[in-house]
């Protein structure tokens, strides 16, 4: 089973990722800030992150970074959700080191869809 | 050439007020008595006068570096 | 003991000191190496003010009369501030002209006029002969003084002297010769005299270092600093007047010799040499309007204690007060002190009297002598001889002339009067040149007839008053002048002239003679029409910033002339090489072939006459010039078209160098806007961001529900209800900030409509806590509003209800799980309502209280607490709000201790009645 970090401080959002990746077959975590997935990867070692931009204190752009600065957690994939959807965030995130990047509102079929591509499922 | 005139205004108010200070009926304060055991109008005027020469070297102070190009 | 011989070589090692330095300076001058190019060596060398008159008479003055002797160094003090004007103009006005003397300088300015100039001179010279003599007498008596030690100190110039053994001679002939070798190097006197100049400097050290000596060892050394002297000063009743001027105002002298002490430091020749002819730099002056001053004021500082030191402990001895200086270190047997006293006195003396007798020898050969010379059949027949050595020997001679006619005097009169009235009766005479001087740099109206009779009706009055009563007290004319009047006619007394008593003879000399003398000079000007050249020459001296020396060699032209007569005349008088060099650099400049041409045009003249004004002064050089130049009359309408035409030349350069400053200006606004605007565009750019983000994040919940309940139709039913909560809920925050956003709009965009009514202010509160009850009891939070007194205010009520629920939710928002508890109070404040909401949240730090009131700025509270709901719009309208009813909002918090919102609403009004409670 594979195992899915979401991080997001939205609530009402965080449920319904939560919801969807369960509904999917995957075992899911939740970070409410930067702070809290930074000491939540290491530990959990998921296979993919769901990560908010919009994070207080810690943005998702820095969380993205510092965990690519990190060899033993290469392996772990990141999607980027943002509501922001400037070019310049976009390249921003890219360059931060994510593998994807949606846009919110996003549709809940594409996001599965991009999740299992990026965990080599299908 | 803005800040000459404005010198210039400041060094004629100060030809002003040095006319006034130096000159009854103020001085008239000044003539009996002593501070730090130096007569009053004695004492007087040295102040004023060490004043008013601190007051003209900052005018002249002014943006100095200007003053080669005009 | 002091041997005479050792005094005698003191001083001959100072005066050759004195020869190297001016050696010295001169050198550095021809190798363009200037060591005086600089502001502190011309403060410095305009300290030759402080002549022997300073050094020794301010203390006698001091101890004979009080503190007036104060008013010459405050005088020059207050005028050196208007130097930035007059100074500078006259120092712009003399080099475009070259000028070289005040004759010159008024000479000039009226026409060119020789009468006048010869006019100034005679009083200049009669003015200063004097006031040389009175450093003479200085030097002879100090000398006398010091050599006859310990004989007798209360020691009196005797009478007669032959004059193989008096020292005064001596000192005149070595001064001479200094004057000479230093004044008088070249023929040309505007070249500045660089070796002098820094000898000048030298000299305002010395004196300055040697009175502070004796001034210090007076005050510390035979007394215990300022206030022994002060008290022992005080304690005898003799002096207890001396500080006190309201003796010397009540003639009115205070202020007279404040006046006349600014006109000496503009208008005495030695002023106006250093100030003026031998200034290197106009720039100068910026240091030199506080550091000159500084310098009298320094010199000052130890005059009175050492007038109170010297009285005190003379007693009844019959001492000189002008000579306490010297006299009061010889009494306690302090030799070396008095050697270096002497020495003082003697730069002061020398410094003064080589310099005046320099300016005086330019005067009186420039404009007195040469007009005369220059119209003598020996000049006129000898057409190619060099006149250089000619008028060298003249300088010279006129030097020794000046100096030996100051012996004399000295000789004559000297010994009937003290140093300090003596250097009044000159200051008195050069005051009369204050009228036609200042009136002719900023009075266009000014003439050559107004300027003569000016001067000559003050010049005639000063002598009347003054000088004629200093010959009768030097029993030289008869005594029944002064008591009974000219002729016998008692409205005629000199020194009571028209029956005006009461003033002391200085006072009453000045205000006569300035009276009559600028009355005269107005009048006359007013009523005696000028000539074409009096009219231009007034106004390239008042206008002098309007026309630049190019247009005036060339516009003013009056004819021509051939140009061997031209090129033979200058070589006559500043020789070959110097002459064929100016013609060369001018046929350069224009594109002339000398020669080629034979005629010079107007140009060339004017330059020629300039070049000889600073040889042999204005009035002489236009002599010359006009026995060459044909001239063409010209008519004053001719004039005054031409200066037009040449001033709008000028004015219009100078329009477009306003312009292209202008333009410039204009750029750098643009400039500014453009970075305004763009960091206003990125403002937008970031509101534009943040609202799509504010929009987007809801959009999402409210879109995956959707299509999570849509995809799964067989989820249970509490979770779909749970769902479509949240759908709804989304719903309403996203419709509550589409309203927050349109308000702000209609606020910021002043599309607001306000209702003011009267309110009052607890019910309003009462009701906002009222609505939001339900949410109070959910979370468990106390909230406790109890006030006083009704208070009445004027306010839109549902606007003001809008901030207060906003307050009220952000409160709840914040505060503690656990215990959370919210306090509403409300006061008057200096004329303010002030309502203030209190939690016991987690508080706001410093950093972001400011920035909360933003639009889209949410607090980054702590650590541990995530974002809170809401858009980050709510306090910026409450914001809004409170200030269009010019209240303000703020907040008071520290991290972690609770936050307290205020805001003020102005003219409370007070309901008497209490609330029940």
């Amino acid at each position: 089973m594979k195992k899915i970090l979401i991080v997001d401080d939205e609530p009402n959002i965080v449920i319904s990722l939560e919801f969807l990746m369960a509904q999917n077959g995957y075992y899911v975590r939740i970070a409410r800030s930067g702070e809290e997935a930074l000491e939540l990867v290491p530990a959990f070692m998921p296979d993919l992150i769901l990560l908010d931009v919009m994070l207080p204190f810690r943005n998702g752009f820095e969380v993205c970074q510092n965990i690519r600065a990190r060899k033993e957690l290469s392996d772990i994939k990141i999607i980027m959700l943002t509501a922001k959807g400037r070019e310049a965030d976009i390249e921003r995130g890219k360059a931060a080191g994510a593998d994807s990047y949606v846009i919110k509102p996003f549709s809940t079929k594409e996001l599965v869809a991009k999740v299992r591509e990026l965990l080599n499922e299908e | 050439m803005r800040y000459s005139v404005k010198i210039r205004q400041l060094l004629f108010a100060v030809f002003i007020f040095g006319m006034l200070l130096f000159n009854q009926p103020i001085l008239g304060i000044f003539n009996n008595g002593t501070i730090a055991g130096i007569p009053n109008l004695l004492f007087y005027i040295f102040l004023i006068w060490g004043i008013i020469i601190l007051v003209m070297a900052l005018i002249t102070l002014i943006n100095p570096t200007k003053t080669k190009k005009n | 003991m002091l041997q005479e011989w050792l005094i005698l070589a003191v001083s001959f090692i100072y005066i050759s000191i004195l020869f190297f330095i001016a050696y010295y300076g001169d050198k550095r001058a021809d190798e363009g190496r200037s060591i005086i190019s600089n502001p502190y060596f011309y403060a410095l060398s305009l300290a030759v003010y402080c002549s022997a008159w300073t050094f020794y008479g301010s203390v006698g003055h001091a101890a004979n009369t009080g503190l007036s002797f104060l008013t010459i160094y405050i005088g020059p003090t207050l005028m050196a501030p208007l130097w930035w004007v007059i100074l500078r103009k006259m120092i712009r006005i003399s080099k475009r002209h070259h000028i070289t003397s005040i004759a010159d300088f008024i000479s000039s300015r009226y026409g060119k006029s020789t009468v006048l100039g010869g006019t100034v001179t005679v009083i200049a010279v009669m003015g200063i002969v004097p006031y040389i003599s009175l450093q003479l007498k200085a030097i002879s008596s100090s000398y006398l003084i010091i050599s006859h030690y310990p004989d007798t100190l209360a020691y009196t110039l005797p009478q007669h002297i032959p004059v193989i053994q008096d020292t005064a001679f001596y000192v005149t002939v070595v001064l001479a010769l200094f004057a000479i070798l230093f004044g008088t190097r070249n023929t040309d006197a505007t070249e500045r005299h660089e070796g002098l100049v820094a000898a000048i400097a030298f000299e305002s050290v010395v004196k300055l270092l040697a009175f502070l000596l004796v001034g210090v060892f007076v005050t510390y050394t035979l007394f215990n600093g300022f206030s022994d002297i002060f008290a022992k000063a005080l304690n005898d009743g003799r002096f207890t007047t001396m500080f006190n001027e309201s003796a010397d105002t009540e003639k009115g002298s205070w202020f007279g010799l404040i006046l006349i002490s600014m006109f000496a430091i503009l208008f005495l020749p030695r002023q106006f040499q250093l100030a003026v002819v031998e200034n290197v730099d106009e720039d100068h002056i910026r240091k030199a309007i506080w550091l000159f001053p500084l310098y009298l004021l320094i010199i000052n500082i130890f005059v009175v204690p050492i007038a109170m030191g010297g009285l005190i402990h003379f007693q009844t001895e019959a001492v000189d007060a002008d000579t306490f200086v010297l006299t009061l270190p010889l009494a306690v047997k302090q030799t070396g002190i008095a050697l270096v006293v002497f020495i003082g006195g003697l730069s002061a003396a020398t410094g003064m009297v080589v310099v005046a007798s320099v300016a005086l020898s330019t005067m009186v050969s420039n404009d007195l002598l040469m007009p005369i010379l220059l119209g003598s059949r020996y000049v006129k027949a000898n057409r190619e001889q060099d006149l250089r050595g000619f008028l060298l020997l003249i300088r010279r001679g006129t030097i020794i002339i000046v100096l030996f006619l100051g012996y004399f005097y000295y000789k004559l009169v000297g010994s009937h009067y003290s140093l300090v009235n003596i250097g009044l009766i000159s200051f008195a005479a050069v005051a009369q040149f204050a009228p036609s001087f200042l009136g002719g740099m900023f009075w266009k109206g000014g003439t050559r007839y107004g300027a003569l009779s000016g001067l000559l009706s003050g010049f005639f009055t000063w002598g009347y008053t003054l000088a004629i009563p200093s010959l009768v007290s030097a029993g030289i004319l008869p005594e029944s002048l002064i008591t009974e009047g000219f002729l016998g006619l008692a409205i005629l007394k000199p020194t009571a002239l028209f029956g005006l008593t009461g003033l002391d003879p200085i006072m009453h000399a000045l205000f006569w003679s300035l009276l009559f003398n600028t009355g005269s000079y107005f009048i006359v000007s007013i009523f005696v029409k000028p000539s074409a050249i009096e009219l231009s020459q007034a106004t390239l001296f008042v206008d002098i910033n309007k026309y630049s020396p190019e247009f005036e060699h060339r516009s003013l032209g009056r004819g021509t002339a051939p140009v061997a007569e031209l090129r033979l005349l200058l070589r006559r008088f500043i020789g070959e090489k110097k002459s064929e060099r100016l013609f060369k650099a001018y046929a350069r400049k224009n594109d002339i072939d000398l020669e080629s041409i034979t005629q010079a045009d107007s140009g060339m003249i004017n330059l020629v006459e300039k070049r000889l004004s600073g040889v042999i002064g204005s009035a002489s050089a236009r002599i010359m010039i006009s026995s060459l130049v044909k001239e063409k009359p010209v008519s004053l309408d001719e004039v005054m078209h031409i200066l037009d035409e040449t001033q709008q030349i000028v004015a219009y350069s100078h329009e477009l160098e306003r312009k292209s400053s202008e333009l410039q200006e204009a750029t750098r606004k643009l400039k500014k806007a453009n970075e305004k605007l763009k960091t206003m565009d990125q403002f937008k750019d970031d509101f534009i961001a943040t609202i799509t983000h504010e929009l987007r994040t809801p959009l999402t919940s409210v879109r995956a529900f959707s299509e999570i309940l849509y995809d799964n139709p067989e989820i249970d039913v509490l979770q779909r209800q749970n769902f479509l909560g949240i759908i709804i809920k989304e719903t309403e925050r996203l419709t509550r900030l589409i309203n927050q956003i349109l308000d702000l709009q209609k606020i910021e965009s002043q599309e607001m409509e306000w209702h003011f009514n009267t309110l009052n202010i607890a019910g309003l509160i009462k009701e906002a806590i009222e609505g939001m009850q339900k949410l109070f009891e959910e979370k468990n939070i106390k909230v406790s509003f109890n006030p006083d007194h009704h208070i009445m205010v004027k306010a839109d009520r549902d606007r003001l209800l809008q901030v207060i629920l906003n307050l009220l939710s952000n409160a709840f928002k914040f505060c503690n799980d656990a215990d959370g508890e919210i306090v509403i109070s409300m006061s008057i404040e200096s004329s303010n309502l002030v309502v203030s909401i209190q939690d016991n949240g987690i508080g706001i730090n410093e950093a972001d209280q400011k920035i909360i009131f933003e639009k889209f700025r949410q607090a980054k509270t702590s650590s541990k607490t995530q974002r809170h709901a809401g858009s980050g719009l709510g306090l910026s309208i409450a914001r809004q709000i409170i200030e269009a009813h010019n209240g303000k909002i703020w907040v008071e918090s520290k991290t972690g201790e609770g936050a307290v919102f205020k805001f003020t609403l102005p003219n409370p009004v007070l309901k008497e009645q209490e609330i029940q409670k």
